[in-house]
């Protein structure tokens, strides 16, 4: 979960494992102050984030993309690009999901990737990104639709089922 | 809800938590558009799951645990470093002022207790008689004893200093 948080988040392959790195030495750190309020897998999902968002927030401004997904539409992907691959039809789904689900806003690309691949509920997501539970929710339909549309607009059914 | 069709969050929320079961199952029972709906987003669900999740490289699992290792051992001194310093600076005390001959009294703190236990040597005699070895013998490993104290002192400081710039990593 660690990682799949932090890849998420921060670009630059290095960096992700610095982060991760950074994480794992602070659960070590404060482990002792866990107090079994919540599952140590929700309390480490919380420091892998938090990491993460603080990372980012100390880059540069060039490099820093912004967290909230304010503003983002269907129309003002239009312009995002496509792999070779996957006009060759040689990039598996896989590959697809991964790279798409990159192109969203961070807490879109979070929450879903909490959802979908760690299998989070609501509540756990909403204990790990600090988000009222009706936000996690909000951001989830959004991610979706975003992500569904997206897929629909490059992909045909026979390329995603494959 | 069975007069209006579903909106995106509504079939959302029922393919993640079964919110609404009976009414949208009732819904899409007889309508045909809300019903293609639910079937697309489970298609699209089905998709989502389809990510894999990503197989960590040896290389990055043996660097964490380095790093955590490495963490591990500078926290160890942190946590001794401080008993560690105030017994190696009495000692180094006690060196100065009862091998070395040199004069404290210029210090406002009274130690007249340590003082008066080795005026007149009763920790030596005592040790010496329980022991069964001479008053010399003592004196020759307390004064060792205080030289290796000391010498903890230097190489706690040494250590802490190089542990610090050890892993590069930022806490």
């Amino acid at each position: 979960m660690v990682w799949h948080l932090v890849s998420k988040i921060v670009k630059s392959e290095s960096d992700r494992e610095d982060v991760c790195q950074d994480v794992f030495i602070k659960v070590f750190k404060n482990l002792k102050s866990f107090k079994f309020e919540s599952k140590l897998s929700t309390w480490i999902g919380r420091i892998a984030y938090n990491s993460a968002i603080n990372f980012i927030q100390k880059k540069k401004p060039e490099l820093y993309e912004d967290i909230s997904p304010e503003g983002v539409t269907l129309d003002s992907l239009a312009g995002i690009e496509v792999s070779p691959e996957s006009f060759a039809g040689t990039e598996n789904v896989n590959g697809i999901l991964k790279k798409e689900i990159m192109n969203l806003p961070i807490q879109y690309k979070t929450i879903i990737t909490l959802f979908h691949l760690e299998e989070l509920n609501y509540s756990e997501i909403a204990e790990i990104t600090e988000l009222p539970i009706g936000t996690v929710k909000s951001h989830l339909f959004r991610a979706r639709k975003l992500l569904k549309g997206r897929l629909e607009m490059k992909y045909t059914k026979e390329d995603l089922c494959q | 809800m069975s007069m209006m069709h579903l909106s995106d969050i509504e079939i959302q929320e029922y393919l993640d938590t079964k919110t609404n079961k009976e009414q949208v199952e009732k819904h899409i029972a007889g309508c045909k558009k809300c019903a293609v709906s639910v079937t697309d987003y489970k298609s699209f669900y089905s998709v989502l799951s389809k990510e894999e999740p990503v197989a960590l490289s040896v290389e990055f699992i043996a660097h964490t645990m380095e790093a955590v290792r490495n963490k591990k051992v500078v926290l160890g001194n942190d946590r001794g470093f401080y008993l560690y310093s105030i017994v190696s600076f009495i000692s180094a005390f006690l060196l100065l002022k009862y091998y070395v001959g040199v004069d404290f009294s210029f210090m406002t703190i009274e130690l007249s207790y340590i003082q008066n236990m080795f005026r007149d040597w009763s920790i030596v005699n005592s040790a010496a008689h329980y022991y069964k070895t001479s008053a010399s013998t003592v004196n020759i490993l307390l004064f060792a004893g205080l030289v290796l104290l000391f010498y903890a002192l230097v190489d706690s400081i040494m250590s802490r200093k190089s542990e610090s710039t050890m892993s590069g990593l930022s806490i």
